[in-house]
């Protein structure tokens, strides 16, 4: 036992304490963010919150917030009917880093998938693909060194992206709607000059969007806790006049600092219903319109999906423009969203959670993996050693259990 | 399970004593193996013995995600076969040994001398060599005596040899199978009738 | 699951090995062996009175089934019977829990060397029975020769044979014993045609009924062939009754007469029980003899009152007893048999068919039915027959060539003469006594064994027994022959025809035998000279088809 629990107890309560604090300060933000909200929600005052958008953009001041698509921003949608069939893809990746300490250089990437077919019956198809890179143009930094765990990440966050495209392409001749389903944001994070081929990367990326465009998938990008706070800024941005609109009045988020759209929304949200469509008013957002055309600027919505008569859940789905034209589309995604949000209670999608699932690499085969590795190279001649600081670390952790036949299962000592 | 799967360890030993030993796997449900099964304990190198033993216990424990789908709501049919034939589940199995082959190639009915290894690989038994193993019924004493489910655990077990036996043989391996064991469990009608009557609803 | 399989009919049929029917679990040397019967076996098709043989470890024990029950080793499951309409747990309750016992009666063992002893032990614990078959069997009883007879088949081995030693049937007196309808004359017939086919020995033959000697009728209604249609110049016919004898188309050899004057008061002690006569009334009639003579029985029939009270005034006979004793010697006068003067010896003229080895059988004619001619005349007769044999006998000195053959004198309703009142005074009684100590055996056929002397039965050596249900007459019979006691639940269960035991001094073992048939094939048997193993057909003779040879080829 290492965890000291009497001398956390106080540290506990002190947070305890904190977070209610937090939580009165945050309900008073929650009423005045609703009030500007219900003001400016009729429809007739669409284009005058879309002037104000514009006013800000003008006036240079460093406007991150959303705006609204085409929609009032206080409407609220409820989803389509379930269809009776579609095709529902959804993509994970998962990594294993390259061993500083290793004899050579490699790195892996699994990409779990699985396409269910609604309303067919069958089991749903499930694919792990990996990827062993180890030829120096992968595994070469731009230092000459071995490249860092964040370049891996941004290969996956790629090749995710790629195989989600390289499947649903597969998969166009099936049943519709067809929808392709990442975990995250659509946006790529910007990359830095640490990672070797982000150009190519980026590329790799649009073109997967272009793809998934062309074949008319559903493209979603699913958070599942968003913190952001767009629509809050634009609430921000409607209640500062017009004249007092500048860099640093836009800053933060004045009196409705802290607060978070999805507090706001779980006042309005019932279960499987979305908010108006935003976008995001990011110079990432701005630079991906630019380079992959007007379509794929990223737009997204919030989406309640708990089951009735349990508390709001609220999450963000993230989707390309040209998804959220099709309004008959979206409903349609809106529904099998939240339809797989309802097969477990944690409120996340099945097919999310079962990508993750067939992309994970667990300890064990991590280590068999090693294992197979150090066969081939013994084979060719090259030895192998592990640090031994790691094999005594992972002996000390191992639990003790013995068997016992009277026991149904074993019983940790 | 499907015929192909005699040359393919299907679990590997945990934690082994001479009174039998638990096998993990990783298997999809459907491929799971069964109660009652003869499986044994494959030593790597010659020189230890092949435990032979019955599964009389087999574990698939929930995890959060089984039990968050069994929590909710709705459950589509499309998300319970994928549990079914793809999500690959830890099973646990138990197996209350009951014999042992030495090195000469003998089997014996007895608890073995040594326990299986960690590790070793643990295969289903071919029809051919659970009939080897089983043609005596030394063995009942052994199962009717363990802290198991014993009256269960025998009659899918005869059950189980029954069937790689010609069909017009099989009703009196039976009889005789029930005779042994009438003779052990002679003075506990209770359990001689409850054994029996599993092996006849087989 | 298999289904269940249907019987091994087959298996029986062409003679397969039967399964081992159980093992020894228990028992004595004087109780008799306890069996545990092993699952596969019917119980239903196991029956009191078969062999079976238990497979020691160094003999083989001959043993006779005595008794069948049932046992199991809970008895909470007797309490508590499974649902037998399940079929798997029938099949194994029925031979585990629940099972079969045997008792069984050794009778006799084969030891290491194939030699045949009395049991004087037993096998120990565990060791194998199985049922007997035709190899043991004949392991036993042996072939047909000169001295063995075929007289029957053990139960469920009806190839086999069950071979009668009729040396041994003849060195002692035989008893043919059964309830009255079991077949008595018919299980006597072949023994005497036995025994008259070997020649082992001359046959004097009493027949109260015409079962005998020509043209017998059997329960079908039909007619079989009597000793001398089968034995033609080896068995002669004597009639008491000569109009009967030739009404049945028989024609007699010689008529016996017998005459008054021959008759003895030794003669008359025979009666004793038959005529109802008193001590009193015997010693008027040995006082009769000596005062009138010889003829005194003629007298006594023929005299006046008058002469009766002068001899009651004269003598010291009981008035009462003299005349209860002319009242019965009255009787006499309806035999016409009986003569003031004797046409021939008619005793002699038994004897001389009997010292060229021709078997006397006397019919009785309108007599049989009268039990004082039925007595009187085979006492009569038998006395004085015996009394020659006895005087040679002494005469020859030891020199077999002089003595006369060795005679077996056949009797029926045999517990009117052995009686155990009158058993001393007939002769019977001392001949039954004497062994073959002059040549003279008795064949003794009765229905009421149990009224028969101790001692005398006790000299029977070998007893035929069909169907008896009497407590008594079962006792009797099976008294003084060693491991009879679990015979009693055999005899009691025999079918009421065709079916015997035979046990004692000719057999090896106490055996149930289906008898041999008596038909066109014993006919021909017993017209076939014995030559070695194999019988030829016999020349033909009065009309009797030939057979072919293959017909014989180790017969039976």
């Amino acid at each position: 036992m290492t965890l000291e629990f009497q001398k956390l107890t106080s540290q506990v309560d002190r947070m305890g304490q904190y977070f209610a604090e937090q939580r009165d300060d945050n309900d008073s933000k929650v009423e005045l963010a609703l009030q500007i909200l219900a003001a400016h929600s009729p429809a007739e005052y669409l284009p005058y919150v879309l002037q104000r958008v514009q006013d800000a953009v003008d006036k240079d001041a460093g406007y991150r917030g959303a705006r609204p698509l085409d929609e009032p921003i206080g409407n609220i949608y409820p989803p389509a009917p379930l269809p009776q069939s579609a095709t529902v893809i959804a993509t994970d990746g998962s990594q294993k880093y390259p061993d500083r300490h290793g004899a050579v250089a490699y790195y892996l990437l699994n990409i779990g998938t699985i396409i269910v077919h609604y309303g067919s019956g069958q089991p749903p198809e499930v694919i792990s693909e990996p990827y062993l890179f180890f030829e120096e143009e992968y595994t070469r930094s731009q230092d000459g060194g071995t490249i860092s765990a964040v370049t891996v990440n941004a290969r996956r966050t790629v090749n995710e992206m790629a195989a989600l495209a390289e499947h649903a392409w597969s998969r166009r001749g099936e049943a519709r709607p067809l929808v392709a389903l990442l975990d995250g944001p659509l946006l790529l994070p910007p990359m830095g000059m640490e990672i070797p081929d982000r150009e190519q990367l980026r590329l790799l990326y649009l073109s997967a969007m272009t793809r998934l465009l062309e074949v008319k998938a559903a493209l979603a990008g699913y958070t599942d806790k968003p913190d952001s706070s767009f629509v809050v800024r634009l609430l921000h941005l409607l209640d500062t006049p017009l004249e007092e609109v500048s860099r640093s009045n836009l800053a933060d988020s004045g009196r409705l600092e802290g607060l978070r759209d999805a507090s706001i929304f779980r006042r309005l949200l019932q279960p499987g219903e979305r908010t108006a469509i935003f976008v995001q008013m990011s110079p990432q957002n701005k630079e991906f319109r630019r380079t992959g055309g007007p379509d794929h600027e990223i737009a997204f919505f919030y989406l309640n999906a708990a089951a009735p008569g349990e508390s709001a859940y609220v999450v963000r789905i993230e989707i390309p423009i040209w998804v959220a034209q099709d309004r008959p589309l979206v409903a349609e995604m809106q529904a099998l969203l939240y339809h797989q949000c309802q097969q477990l209670t944690m409120r996340y999608p099945y097919v999310l959670t079962r990508a993750d699932e067939l992309a994970c690499v667990k300890a064990d085969e991590s280590r068999q993996l090693e294992t197979m590795i150090q066969v081939a190279l013994t084979r060719y001649g090259l030895s192998t050693l592990e640090s031994e600081k790691q094999a005594g670390k992972k002996a000390a952790r191992a639990a003790k259990v013995r068997f016992d036949v009277r026991a149904k299962s074993g019983r940790e000592r | 399970m499907s015929a192909a799967w005699w040359d393919e360890p299907i679990a590997r030993v945990l934690r082994s004593s001479t009174s039998g030993f638990s096998a993990g796997a990783r298997v999809n449900q459907i491929d799971a193996p069964a109660f009652g099964m003869l499986v044994k304990a494959q030593p790597r190198e010659d020189e230890r013995e092949v435990v032979y033993g019955l599964i009389f216990d087999i574990h698939i424990d929930d995890d959060p995600l089984v039990r968050q789908m069994v929590l909710a709501d709705t459950v589509s049919e499309e998300m319970i076969r994928d549990q079914r034939y793809h999500r690959i589940v830890p099973i646990e199995m138990s197996v209350l040994a009951i014999g042992y082959r030495d090195y000469n190639g003998q089997v014996h009915q007895a608890l073995p001398p040594r326990p299986p290894l960690s590790l070793d690989p643990v295969f289903l038994c071919r029809p051919q060599e659970m009939q080897e193993v089983v043609s005596r019924f030394d063995y009942f004493r052994l199962v009717l005596s363990s802290p198991v489910p014993a009256e269960q655990l025998l009659a899918a077990n005869l059950l189980n040899a029954a069937k790689t036996l010609p069909e017009d043989e099989q009703y009196n391996f039976l009889v005789n199978a029930g005779r042994e064991a009438a003779r052990l469990l002679s003075n506990d009608l209770a359990r001689l009738d409850n054994l029996l009557r599993l092996i006849y609803a087989g | 699951m298999g289904k269940k399989p249907a019987g091994n009919e087959l298996d029986r049929f062409f003679g397969v090995r039967s399964p081992r029917l159980g093992v020894v679990t228990g028992g004595s040397l004087s109780r008799g062996l306890d069996v545990k019967i092993d699952p596969q076996n019917d119980i239903e098709n196991l029956a009191v009175g078969r062999y079976v043989v238990v497979h020691g470890q160094r003999r083989r024990f001959f043993c006779m089934i005595t008794d069948i029950g049932l046992a199991n080793t809970n008895p909470q499951i007797a309490l508590n019977p499974p649902d037998m309409s399940n079929p798997l747990l029938a099949d194994v309750y029925n031979g585990s829990m629940a099972f079969g016992t045997l008792h069984l009666a050794p009778m006799l063992v084969i030891n290491e060397e194939g030699q045949v002893e009395p049991v004087r032990t037993i096998p120990p614990h565990f060791q194998e029975v199985w049922t007997a078959t035709e190899r043991d069997i004949n392991d036993v009883f042996g072939d047909e020769d000169e001295t063995h007879f075929n007289i029957g088949a053990p139960l469920e081995l009806l190839n086999t044979q069950v071979n009668v030693d009729l040396r041994r049937l003849t060195e002692r007196s035989v008893g043919v014993f059964g309830k009255s309808g079991t077949g008595k004359s018919y299980l006597t017939r072949i023994i005497l045609a036995g025994v008259i086919a070997r020649g082992t020995a001359v046959n004097l033959i009493f027949d109260m009924h015409n079962d005998y000697g020509w043209e017998v009728y059997n329960e079908a209604g039909g007619r079989d062939k009597g000793l001398k249609q089968l034995f033609h110049d080896r068995v002669a016919i004597f009639t008491l009754d000569e109009s009967s004898s030739r009404r049945r188309n028989v024609r007699p050899d010689h008529v016996v007469t017998l005459a008054y004057r021959d008759i003895e008061v030794e003669d008359l002690e025979a009666l004793r029980q038959t005529l109802d006569l008193s001590d009193t009334m015997l010693d008027a009639a040995r006082n009769l003899h000596r005062l009138w003579g010889r003829d005194w029985i003629l007298q006594l029939i023929n005299a006046e009152p008058d002469v009766i009270e002068e001899l009651l005034n004269v003598t010291t006979i009981n008035g009462p007893a003299l005349m209860a004793l002319k009242r019965r010697i009255d009787r006499f006068r309806r035999f016409e048999f009986l003569v003031p003067q004797a046409v021939g010896d008619s005793v002699q003229a038994v004897i001389d068919c009997l010292d060229r080895g021709v078997s006397v059988v006397l019919e009785f004619g309108r007599y049989g039915n009268a039990l004082e001619a039925y007595i009187l005349v085979a006492n009569y007769l038998t006395r004085r027959i015996r009394e020659r044999y006895v005087h040679r006998i002494e005469q020859s000195l030891g020199d077999e060539s002089r003595q006369p053959p060795q005679l077996m004198i056949t009797i029926e309703e045999a517990h009117k003469f052995l009686d155990p009142q009158i058993a001393r005074q007939t002769i019977f009684g001392t001949i039954a006594r004497e062994l073959r100590k002059y040549k003279v055996t008795l064949l003794v056929v009765d229905q009421r064994p149990s009224a028969i002397d101790e001692e005398i039965m006790s000299q029977i050596g070998t007893r035929v027994t069909a169907l008896l249900d009497n407590e008594r007459d079962i006792s009797a019979v099976l008294m003084g022959v060693s491991g009879a006691a679990g015979l009693r639940e055999v005899l009691a269960r025999l079918d009421t025809r065709q079916q015997a035991i035979v046990l004692g001094h000719a057999v090896p073992m106490p055996v149930v035998i289906q008898t041999r048939p008596y038909d066109e094939a014993f006919y021909a048997a017993m017209g076939a000279p014995l030559k070695g193993k194999k019988l030829r057909p016999a020349a033909p003779q009065g009309g009797q088809a030939l057979y072919g040879d293959d017909r014989f080829e180790g017969y039976d």
